[in-house]
Parts: structure tokens; sequence; C-alpha cells
């Protein structure tokens, strides 16, 4: 399976489609994967025709389109770089890194240029960079943004044979066909989303993007064998397709509003419940847990009938699994996703891609027999159950700008669903202590994404005594969760 | 109770079964109560309340290309329902105070 021959072997499936939905559009593109093929090859010829050569890196910034998607396939058909920019960067920095990388020319949904050729002539809208930069090393296939454990975003180098090598083995162990459909709502601009859209164009499955505005009503219509989606979602359809009371024909509702015709779900990016798992089990649809991160690729999953609940399942072939004395997880392999970053500091890289040829995962976990078990993060920050990455620091100090205010810790509650902020103030009854918490707390959540959906205001003082701060005074946020998260 | 006070006594009850954490903190749902800044509702868990609207309002909101992201409050939401249920064209409905709402 090589990505030179993608095009030609998507081309070979007759029956399969490929339909895409913009969140603007009342109706959806479809193409028939010969249809899409064809629309590649001549984009890639326009674009050989402009000058684009093989290790020339091309910018694109853009929202799930076909367009996207096409741009996307004939730049890789060419051996060109996608350079794919977060969709929510303004223009002016998505010119200005492509400037500081010389890219051969840039592309965007907010410029409108990107276009198919059939509709413009592309020298209309494309100026080429007086000398771009022509990458030789000829694995690299695209490079892409994803926030780490930081949070903070980092450029990543994705290789040919990384790629090869997780659409080839997922191929495998799930068993797809060109019977398969799968739906997806996820930006593209995240590289598992592109990853499982080459995966199939490579098995001929059909497959649907759709904005997350119209995921239930899609699916409904589309009737996806399989989907990949964030532990939110299942939780959302749980509730929204089986109300309370109604659980003894739950089995009968989830088919009939997720179409009927799933093989398995698959979930990860963040802690699930277990009580979700366990529920979906019950109404005979398995939601398996899968475990991946960029760097590498996907690290571990479970499959149709090898899913242990309560693990994150088996490693992949040829990725082998160490533990760091702090339970760390780090991981050995010849075909990890990424080669490295870009635009990071090498101190910062050389923690993540180290020395000895490991990739550290920030994850602590251990191996239960032949399954993966993951028991939390090494570093603090929160993630919610929608993939949210949350920086509890940042918020805390905000917090602590109110003299009344002690202290101050945000933690989640025991499900993850839900920020906790938990203050420590001389007097917690106090009306005004309590009223500028209130205020504060209002503040930060009208002024973002994130929301605190509870305060604990408490006399109690994080210390070093009571286990809530370390031995080197930082909080010790299992410490506070174990004594705060239930409300 | 009239039937606009039904519908909201309705959609109280919606919001109540998509919430997906009901140990968070609730408040009495108004007209004027805000989906996210008020109800804390996260982006899937409002896509979850549409889904469930349209089957027990029996109409479709999804259909109206950049429709779902004006509705802000309940409200804007229940009169967007009775429109559509009436036959009438979304596109034209233009809430006051949109940006405020947020």
């Amino acid at each position: 399976m090589r990505l030179t021959a993608l095009i030609d072997k998507a081309a070979t499936y007759g029956d399969s489609t490929l339909t895409v939905r913009s969140a603007l559009a009342a109706q959806p593109v479809l193409k028939s994967f010969p249809e899409l093929c064809n629309d590649v090859r001549n984009l890639a010829a326009s674009l050989a025709d402009l000058g684009v050569l093989p290790g020339h890196i091309v910018g694109i910034q853009a929202a799930n389109t076909y367009e996207f998607v096409v741009w996307d396939l004939a730049l890789i058909e060419l051996g060109a770089i996608p350079h794919v920019f977060p969709e929510d960067w303004p223009i002016s920095q998505v010119k200005q890194t492509a400037t500081s990388h010389a890219l051969a020319f840039t592309v965007s949904e907010q410029s409108g240029d990107l276009v198919l050729p059939n509709s413009a002539r592309l020298s209309d809208y494309i100026r080429f960079a007086v000398r771009p930069t022509r990458m030789e090393e000829r694995d690299v296939l695209t490079r892409v943004y994803s926030s780490g454990t930081t949070g903070k975003l980092k450029g990543l180098v994705i290789c040919r044979h990384g790629v090869e090598h997780v659409a080839s083995q997922f191929i495998d162990d799930f068993s797809l066909s060109d019977r398969d459909r799968y739906l997806f709502f996820l930006p593209t601009s995240h590289f598992q989303q592109r990853l499982s859209l080459y995966t199939c164009l490579f098995a001929g499955v059909s497959v649907m993007l759709t904005p997350y505005t119209h995921v239930f009503h899609d699916i409904a219509h589309f009737k996806p064998t399989f989907l990949i989606a964030p532990p939110a979602f299942y939780d959302v359809a749980l509730a929204a397709i089986i109300p309370q009371g109604s659980e003894r024909t739950g089995a009968e509702r989830l088919q009939a509003a997720l179409g009927g015709k799933l093989r398995f779900m698959i979930t990860g990016m963040a802690p699930i419940r277990r009580g979700v798992l366990e529920a979906y089990q019950r109404y005979g649809l398995p939601l398996l847990e899968a475990y991946g991160m960029t760097e590498v690729g996907l690290i571990a999953w479970n499959a149709p009938g090898d899913n242990r609940l309560g693990t994150v399942g088996r490693p992949l072939k040829h990725h082998r699994l160490f533990f760091a004395e702090d339970s760390e997880i780090l991981v050995e392999t010849q075909h990890s996703l990424a080669s490295g970053y870009f635009d990071v500091d090498p101190e910062e890289a050389g923690r993540t891609f180290l020395p000895n040829g490991c990739i550290a995962t920030g994850d602590i976990g251990e191996l239960d027999g032949t399954h993966l078990v993951l028991r939390g993060r090494k570093k603090d920050i929160i993630i919610t159950n929608e993939g949210i990455k949350i920086h509890p620091s940042a918020l805390e100090e905000r917090v602590l700008t109110c003299e009344l205010i002690r202290q101050a810790a945000v933690i989640t509650d025991i499900y993850r669903d839900d920020l906790v902020l938990v203050l420590s103030v001389d007097d917690p009854h106090d009306e005004t202590t309590i009223s500028k918490a209130n205020s504060l707390v209002e503040v930060i959540n009208g002024s973002g994404s994130l929301r605190i959906a509870r305060t604990v205001i408490t006399r109690t003082r994080f210390a070093v005594e009571n286990g809530m701060l370390t031995r080197n005074m930082k909080l010790n946020r299992g410490a506070i969760a174990r004594e705060f998260s239930i409300p | 109770m009239d039937a606009p006070d039904v519908d909201l006594r309705v959609m109280e009850k919606l919001v109540t079964q998509i919430r997906q954490n009901p140990a968070a903190q609730t408040k009495p749902v108004t007209p004027q109560t805000r989906f996210v800044a008020d109800l804390g509702l996260r982006s899937l868990e409002l896509i979850g309340l549409v889904f469930i609207c349209e089957q027990t309002f029996n109409v479709q909101l999804t259909a109206h290309p950049g429709l779902i992201g004006k509705l802000h409050t309940v409200g804007q939401a229940l009169d967007v329902i009775h429109l559509l249920q009436q036959g009438g064209v979304p596109e034209h409905y233009s809430p006051l105070q949109e940006a405020d709402a947020l």
C-alpha cells in the first residue's frame, strides 16, 4: 500500500462515493471515487503546468470542503507537500508563516482562492514565491499543526510511510472494504481526519464529511458502518436518543437514529466514562476505545472481537512500548506518523522525540497483559471529554487577581465533564467574597469557549500537610480533585 | 398555561435531557436563557438539543444553512420553531440583539 498509488487505487472503486456537506450550503457535493480522482488529476495537471514540483510546499487553509479534499490529494499526487494551516488562523498569520517558510504559494478559503481548475484559471489566483523551498526528503507527506501536551500549537512533519503503516493495519484489523461507509465531522485540519480519509480511499470505503451541526441528521440518512468521534459525541448521542425511561427500547432507538448499519464505533482523544462504554455494549453497538498521538499515530486500539473495556486496546504491530520510572508511556517504532517538529524549540522537541529514538507520550499507563491501560496525564493539562485542552494555571492566575481569594485550583469533576474552580478564602460565607468570586466566574465564562460549571468556596488551605500541595509547593490537583470534585 | 408556556416547559425538559452532567448547576429556563452562557451547553450538546428539538417539534432546523449558529437563546429557538411550524421561512429570521445574546 503506497500513497503514490492512492489515486489509481481509489479510482478503481466505481461504486464508492465521497459526500461533502459544507456548513453554508443546503445541498452536499456527491462524487463517485472515479469522479473525485478525475478532479484530483485535473488539478494536479494544472498545478504541474503552473510549475509545482515534487518537494514544493504549498499552504492550504480551509474548512471541510470538497475543494480542500481535491487540493490536498492533488498536491500529494504530485509529490508536493501540503502545509495545512488551522482554519481559525487569521490570514495575516498564514501569510507571515508562508513567507518565513518560503512556501511556493498559499491558497485559503478566506481569500476565496481555493478554486478548482474547471471553475477558474489557477494562474489568476496563484503567485509563486521567487525562491520557494523544495524539500529533498521524499518521505515527507505533509506539514500540519497539533496542540501537544503543552496546548501550544506545534508544527509536525508527517511521513508517508507512517501513514501507509497505520492505514494498512486499520484496514486489516477492522476488515474495511468497499461495502463500508464512514462519516466524520471534525475539521480536516486535524490530521487524524485526513488520515482516516486516505484509509477509506485505499479501501474503497464511501465517505461523508459533514459539519458537526448536521451530524445527527446525516448519520441517520448516510447510514455509516463505522464512526470515529470524541467521547462527548457518544455521551450526547445516548442522552439525545434514549431519554430516561425508554432504556427498554434503547437498542432499537439507537439503531434507527444512527442509521442501523453500524459495525463498530471508535473513540479516543480524551477519557470516556465507563458507563457510556457499558451502555453501548448493552445496546449491542460496540464502542471501541483507541489511543494515539499525532507524533506516533495510533498507538493501540480495541478492535471488533478483541475489545477489553477499561483498556485502550492492544498496541499496534511494530510498536514497542516501554514505561519510564514515572510510568510514562514511551513508544519505540520505525513507523511513527511524524518524523519531527518544525517551528519548535529543539530542547522542547527533545522532550518528546527522545535521543534514544523513543517518543514520549506524556501519558501514564501500564500494560494489563496484552492491552494498554491509561492512568492519566503526566502534566497537569486538563482535557475535557470534548477533547478541549484547558490550561489551569492561566485561569488560576486570573482568579487570584482578587485579593479576597487566597488560593485557587481548577480541576475537573469526576467524569471530566465540567471544570470545577476551587477557591480557598478566609470566610466562605462572606457575601462580598461570594459576590466577587461569582463575578470572576461570569467574566471567565463569558470570554471564551471554556466554562467553569461549579465553584467550591472553602476555608480549607491547600498545604503540603494535607497533600494538596507538592513538596515544591505546587498544586497537587489529584489530591484537590479527590477532596472537591464530587458535588 | 398557553401554548408558548407549554413549549417553554418542553424545551426545559429537553435541555435537562441533553445535559451530560446532571450534577452541574441548573437555572430555570426562560425565553431569555442563553444556551451557552447560562445553561453551559457545549457544542455537541447543542447539536444534540437541535436533534431532539427537530423530533419533538417536528421541524427541520438543519435544513436551513447557517440558522443554528444564529440561535443563542431559548426564546430565539422557540420563535424559529414556531415560524417553521407555520410554514415560515427562517432565512428571513433576524433576531434582535443577536450580538448581545452571546
